[in-house]
């Protein structure tokens, strides 16, 4: 096969970091209720969540986000399907092995949650004091990161005499103190003013630059969607859509860039992009061959390929496409066999979209259609 | 389980600062609670027991019939004089009590006509004998030996009229000089005591008590052994040799038989012990309400602990460490009420109110028990809080 790995583009490696996933999510269901009342809360879901990713994940009230949350944050069982979770797999775990593997998460809750009667000092050392027993290391660390969010002044106030942010803050230092490599939150901005918010999200960049932690931010405020690597949209229990954020963008640009998609609306750029996949070819791998019936068309993402039209024949026509450079849609359009050989220079990544996916974006518009028919006829 | 560096329990407890005095006042008036009934079931113990206690004796003789001090049953002193003959004996003599008719006569009462008499305990003894421990009436047996002499409790009731030296008081219907003063305290069956020698005993109930002589019957027999004399085997001749008429037992056997009989036999002992059980019980409530609240209120947050890894048992004991703490900070104000009110019922009722060592160790253990039984009850709520509810 030509073809080396088959990918949704939403499940590529983050440039960044590298290593195995955190969080790896497989064909996940679960329930709510028994018996009769046994109500499906989340159906079928996947995903995977790399080492240094920000995951904001979105969706109506009820959609089963905070369900998932809970299933990865090792609070609740699971049902059915897989879970790994820092490279445990939670479906082997026994409760009391999940509160171990809990120890090494970091929790920030829409509602705070504090220790009402404890200082922010202390509700920080209630979570650092697990692994740290040592006094004065508790006490450097939780001096250290309560300064790290601009609460030095504030070290020794209990909750009730700290604003609604700093409340907040505290709580995400507690989550923070343990360096922990996941880092889970619920609505972590939904009680701050946009100032805070952006402080805190600010916070989880620099955490994620630092620590090459991943965090997974359930949320609402629109506000924040920029510091995303990766959105997930859950509706009704399944994630419907998984996007890689970077790549996401990198590939409306470079449709945008093509003449047939320039008309696009950005809303239909991103549909057409998320509906692509990646692949990824050797040097010297065909990627398409002249003759064969055409049923995808490609964007090329990175490296360099050779195009070549009647290879060997006389009157050989060869041609180099480079990133940002597209293929295969001649075929799809008119029905006829390819027209070109296309072969990998370099290590490529291409993306591609299926016939019916091609349709249904060219669909979308008739005057979509006529351009790519124009297109099509001004590159011969 | 998780130790912890931050003491989460006590903050809880003390964080808000009216509910922990509530708190506390609530545990500390449930404890005070067990301290009276333990106070009032022991001074029935102790007082029932006390002339026993004040026995000087290592072993004593009493009557076959004899299962209480409160019924009269006398022996034969003949027993006594075969009791000496067992080697080992340094001394065997009888001691007397009358209450029946040692009717004592208020000559300070308001009304002439009709004077104020009542009943009045009087122990006798040959005053050559240390027969009680009481130092005021070691001192003073010698006095005894006057006809007529006797000691008077202090601590007897009122209605007795005034005690002092010097006084002639009527005693039987007949005359009795006041010598001394001892202190001992009425107790369930007494309002007062008298003690007085032998001779005096036979004149005063000489014609009345008993047929033949008033002095051939014995009502406690006391033995006391030489230096060094093997008290098991002597009890163990002295079983052997004695007819089936008497019974011989240690000191501390009859005192334990006695306390047996008020524990077990008496209303007023199952009284007193149903008060101690409600105390306990009230207290228990009290404390389950106390931490039940206190865990309902704190429910969010310990799921919260349990969302960040602390196990069931490191939440469990936070709540079980509030329990104890709320334990000891209820049971210091609950002491100070309790030495307070034992003075103050000590005084009034002139019941021995003793606030021992070990009586203070038993209230605190069911103190302590009490307030981990509330704190297991409050647990269960812990245990199925669900971490995922945080969220």
């Amino acid at each position: 096969m030509d073809r080396d790995d088959v990918n949704q583009l939403s499940a590529g490696q983050f440039p960044h970091h590298s290593g195995p996933p955190l969080v790896r999510v497989n064909r996940l269901n679960h329930y709510f209720g028994e018996g009769e009342a046994r109500n499906q809360v989340l159906t079928d879901n996947n995903l995977e969540v790399m080492p240094g990713e920000i995951v904001i994940m979105t969706g109506p009230s009820g959609s089963g986000k905070t369900t998932l949350l809970t299933l990865i944050g090792a609070l609740r069982s699971v049902q059915e399907g897989g879970l790994d979770v820092l490279g445990r797999d939670l479906t082997k775990l026994s409760p009391p092995e999940l509160v171990e593997v809990r120890r090494d998460i970091g929790f920030i809750f829409q509602a705070h949650n504090l220790f009402s009667s404890l200082s922010a000092y202390q509700n920080v050392c209630m979570s650092l004091q697990q692994h740290a027993w040592d006094p004065s290391a508790l006490k450097a660390r939780a001096e250290e990161v309560l300064t790290m969010l601009d609460l030095g002044h504030r070290i020794h106030y209990k909750p009730a005499s700290l604003s609604g942010g700093q409340k907040q803050r505290v709580a995400i230092a507690r989550a923070l103190a343990n360096r922990p490599k996941l880092i889970l939150a619920d609505e972590p901005t939904a009680a701050l003013d946009e100032k805070s918010g952006r402080r805190v999200v600010e916070l989880f960049q620099k955490l994620v630059r630092e620590d090459g932690a991943s965090i997974f931010i359930v949320t609402h405020d629109n506000r924040i969607l920029d510091v995303a690597d990766r959105i997930v949209n859950m509706v009704g229990g399944k994630i419907i859509s998984n996007i890689l954020v970077e790549e996401s963008v990198a590939l409306c640009l470079f449709l945008s860039k093509c003449e047939a998609f320039s008309s696009l609306r950005p809303a239909m750029l991103t549909k057409v992009a998320e509906q692509m996949r990646k692949e990824v070819f050797q040097p010297g791998a065909n990627i398409i061959r002249q003759g064969e019936a055409g049923d995808r068309f490609y964007l090329i993402r990175r490296g360099l390929v050779d195009v070549i039209v009647d290879e060997g024949k006389p009157g050989e026509f060869r041609k180099i496409l480079k990133e940002g450079d597209f293929f295969g849609e001649k075929a799809l359009l008119t029905g006829e066999p390819r027209s070109a050989t296309v072969r990998a220079r370099e290590p490529v990544e291409a993306y591609t979209l299926d016939k019916a996916g091609f349709n249904e974006s060219i669909a979308a518009s008739d005057s979509f259609k006529q351009q790519i028919y124009k297109a099509y006829f001004q590159r011969q | 389980m998780t130790l912890m560096r931050v003491p989460l329990a006590w903050r809880n407890l003390v964080h808000d600062k009216r509910r922990f005095a509530v708190s506390t006042a609530g545990i500390a008036l449930a404890v005070l609670l067990m301290f009276v009934e333990l106070g009032f079931w022991n001074a029935l113990l102790d007082s029932a027991t006390q002339l026993l206690r004040d026995l000087n004796a290592d072993l004593v003789i009493i009557s076959r019939a004899r299962y209480a001090m409160i019924v009269s049953e006398p022996f034969s002193v003949r027993r006594l004089d075969q009791a000496r003959a067992v080697p080992g004996v340094r001394m065997a003599f009888p001691v007397f009590i009358e209450e029946q008719r040692a009717l004592w006569k208020n000559s300070e009462s308001y009304n002439p006509d009709e004077p104020y008499r009542r009943n009045i305990r009087v122990v006798a003894f040959n005053p050559q004998f240390d027969a009680l421990k009481n130092p005021e009436i070691k001192a003073q047996r010698r006095k005894l030996m006057l006809p007529g002499a006797v000691l008077i409790d202090r601590q007897s009731s009122e209605d007795f009229g005034k005690r002092h030296r010097g006084l002639i008081r009527e005693l039987a219907d007949q005359s009795v000089e006041i010598v001394g003063c001892f202190t001992q305290g009425p107790d369930f069956s007494a309002d007062g005591n008298v003690v007085a020698s032998d001779r005096t005993f036979a004149k005063l109930f000489g014609q009345s008590r008993y047929p033949g002589a008033v002095l051939d019957m014995a009502d406690i027999g006391l033995i006391q052994l030489e230096e060094g004399a093997d008290r098991a085997a002597i009890l163990k001749s002295l079983r052997a040799m004695l007819p089936m008429d008497v019974q011989v037992l240690t000191r501390d056997d009859f005192v334990a038989v006695e306390t047996r009989f008020w524990q077990q036999s008496t209303p007023i002992g199952f009284i007193f012990l149903c008060g101690l059980i409600m105390g306990i019980i009230v207290g228990m409530v009290i404390c389950s309400q106390i931490l039940s609240a206190d865990v309902t209120d704190h429910l969010k947050e310990y799921a919260t602990l349990k969302a960040i890894g602390y196990s069931n048992a490191a939440v469990m004991s936070v709540v079980l460490q509030q329990a104890l703490l709320l334990c000891l900070t209820g049971f210091v104000p609950a002491l100070g009420g309790a030495a307070l009110s034992y003075a103050f019922l000590g005084a009034t009722t002139r019941l021995p109110m003793d606030l021992t060592v070990g009586r203070i160790a038993f209230v605190f253990l069911l103190s302590a028990a009490m307030c981990i039984v509330a704190g297991l009850l409050a647990v269960q709520k812990v245990i199925k809080a669900d971490p995922a509810e945080v969220f």
